[in-house]
């Protein structure tokens, strides 16, 4: 059992990051920013993607997998839940969560929780860190972290570019909901960019139909939401 | 001598420069300060990044520069003026920083900091630190001529502090628009549920109220967030973090 934080510098968790030419989260770097942070079990999940409970949010764990499951996802949901003002402020900040009385921890394991929410190329990320009981914390090796994770994951594939979900409307839909965003009626739209006022209505509903927005207020805020307008 | 700029907005596009905020952006001079002299730069610029959507050109726009000075070399303008591309896509790409000079401009994997010991290079070089933090305050630290012998260690050190600072700038932006003291909150209510694709009727019947009452709040609302109908105040009222 590793106890408290080996003194290894900045530099030498980047070094062996890099060394290890990691393409993926299951590369092991992981294991390696763990325990630069001095924490006992990590958990990385993906949180722009609106994937309701599902496990699939998480990308890469050592958690016992009960906990995973429900504290994990449940962390995980709640930052997704948050305003994006709030999001946007507390990027890259450690912060801490006790968990509640009702989810079991297993002994030795501290139920102080700590979240570092971070953007890696287009990806927006959550690590989430579990400790032993009774472990002093460095927070400045914590924000270390945050900075460190962000270069890691820069590599992989699939970071780049943004949300998945962009890529369900085509060029021109997104143009029109962007333009309804912005308060412009069909009308107008067909005059700004050049084509019917029917040929609008059309794109409209194919944005409806492929978000699942039942009123164009709606579909707006899914373009919002997830960062496609 | 103007010891920083708020309102210089440097924009490819020629759209309008950026409103200077009401938050004071000049106290955060101290901490731009600190990582300049970390980086023993000649100069630091704070820039502030908006996404290239379908409608809207990518902007940057400067919130705060150390004073401008006759010195000649490379500087913030130089970067502005030949990088601006590589600058508004880079953010969205890759947290990598960037090391440019007057004719280049590419990403410095932190490994890489070393080799760039400015007693080797007869040119000098900036650095520009991204901070994505999400729909808004994304931007770039940025310092010019960098005199220190830096290494991987200082790049975390430098990107925590650029990260920290970029965070700051989007409290001080956002931070005295308070939610409820913006909107009432029932009109938060009705707004949140508009945005989740409920009609007025629904809405009334949700809450309790008339539907010309939930029109009612959507109006007050759309005013005070100063859109031009409720679709847009939709997309304001997310985007401020007002509903979700």
């Amino acid at each position: 059992m590793r106890q408290g934080v080996d003194v290894v510098s900045r530099g030498a968790l980047l070094e062996s990051l890099y060394g290890l030419n990691g393409n993926g989260w299951t590369a092991g770097g992981l294991e390696e920013i763990r325990d630069y942070a001095g924490a006992r079990h990590f958990l990385v999940a993906r949180f722009d993607q609106h994937t309701d409970s599902h496990l699939d949010v998480i990308l890469s764990s050592d958690w016992p997998f009960d906990l995973a499951r429900t504290l994990g996802i449940s962390l995980v949901n709640s930052h997704a839940r948050s305003s994006e003002l709030r999001r946007c402020v507390t990027a890259f900040e450690p912060s801490f969560f006790d968990a509640p009385d009702d989810v079991a921890v297993p002994a030795g394991l501290s139920r102080r929780i700590c979240l570092i929410p971070f953007n890696a190329g287009g990806a927006r990320l959550l690590l989430l860190f579990l400790f032993d009981d009774g472990l002093f914390l460095s927070h400045d090796r914590l924000r270390d972290v945050a900075i460190a994770i962000a270069y890691y994951a820069a590599g992989f594939p699939g970071t780049g570019g943004r949300s998945d979900r962009t890529a369900e409307l085509t060029e021109r839909e997104v143009e029109c909901l962007s333009w309804i965003g912005e308060g412009k009626t069909s009308d107008e739209i067909a005059l700004i960019i050049g084509i019917s006022r029917n040929t609008v209505n059309n794109y409209i509903t194919s944005i409806m139909n492929k978000t699942g927005a039942r009123t164009r207020s709606e579909a707006v805020a899914f373009g919002v939401r997830n960062q496609i307008i | 001598m103007a010891a920083f700029t708020e309102s210089f907005s440097y924009s490819p596009a020629g759209a309008p420069p950026v409103k200077p905020t009401s938050g004071s952006i000049s106290d955060l001079y101290p901490k731009a300060l600190v990582i300049q002299r970390i980086a023993a730069a000649n100069s630091f610029a704070v820039l502030s990044v908006n996404m290239q959507t379908a409608v809207a050109r990518g902007r940057l726009s400067t919130r705060l520069q150390s004073p401008v000075t006759d010195r000649d070399g490379l500087s913030i303008a130089d970067l502005l003026e030949n990088h601006a591309a590589v600058l508004l896509s880079h953010l969205w790409k890759s947290p990598i920083p960037l090391r440019f000079d007057a004719r280049s401009i590419a990403p410095m994997p932190p490994m890489e900091f070393e080799r760039n010991d400015s007693t080797d290079h007869r040119t000098e070089y900036g650095i520009a630190f991204p901070a994505h933090l999400g729909a808004m305050g994304n931007g770039y630290v940025v310092v010019c001529g960098v005199a220190a012998k830096l290494d991987a260690d200082s790049c975390i050190d430098l990107h925590r502090k650029s990260i920290g600072l970029m965070r700051e700038a989007l409290k001080l932006e956002y931070g005295n628009l308070a939610a409820n003291e913006l909107l009432s909150e029932r009109e938060v209510e009705c707004l949140q549920l508009v945005g989740d694709g409920f009609k007025s009727e629904a809405i009334g019947e949700r809450l309790g109220l008339s539907v010309h009452t939930v029109n009612a709040y959507l109006g007050t609302a759309t005013t005070k967030l100063d859109a031009v109908n409720r679709i847009q105040a939709i997309a304001k009222a997310i985007r401020l973090g007002l509903i979700s």
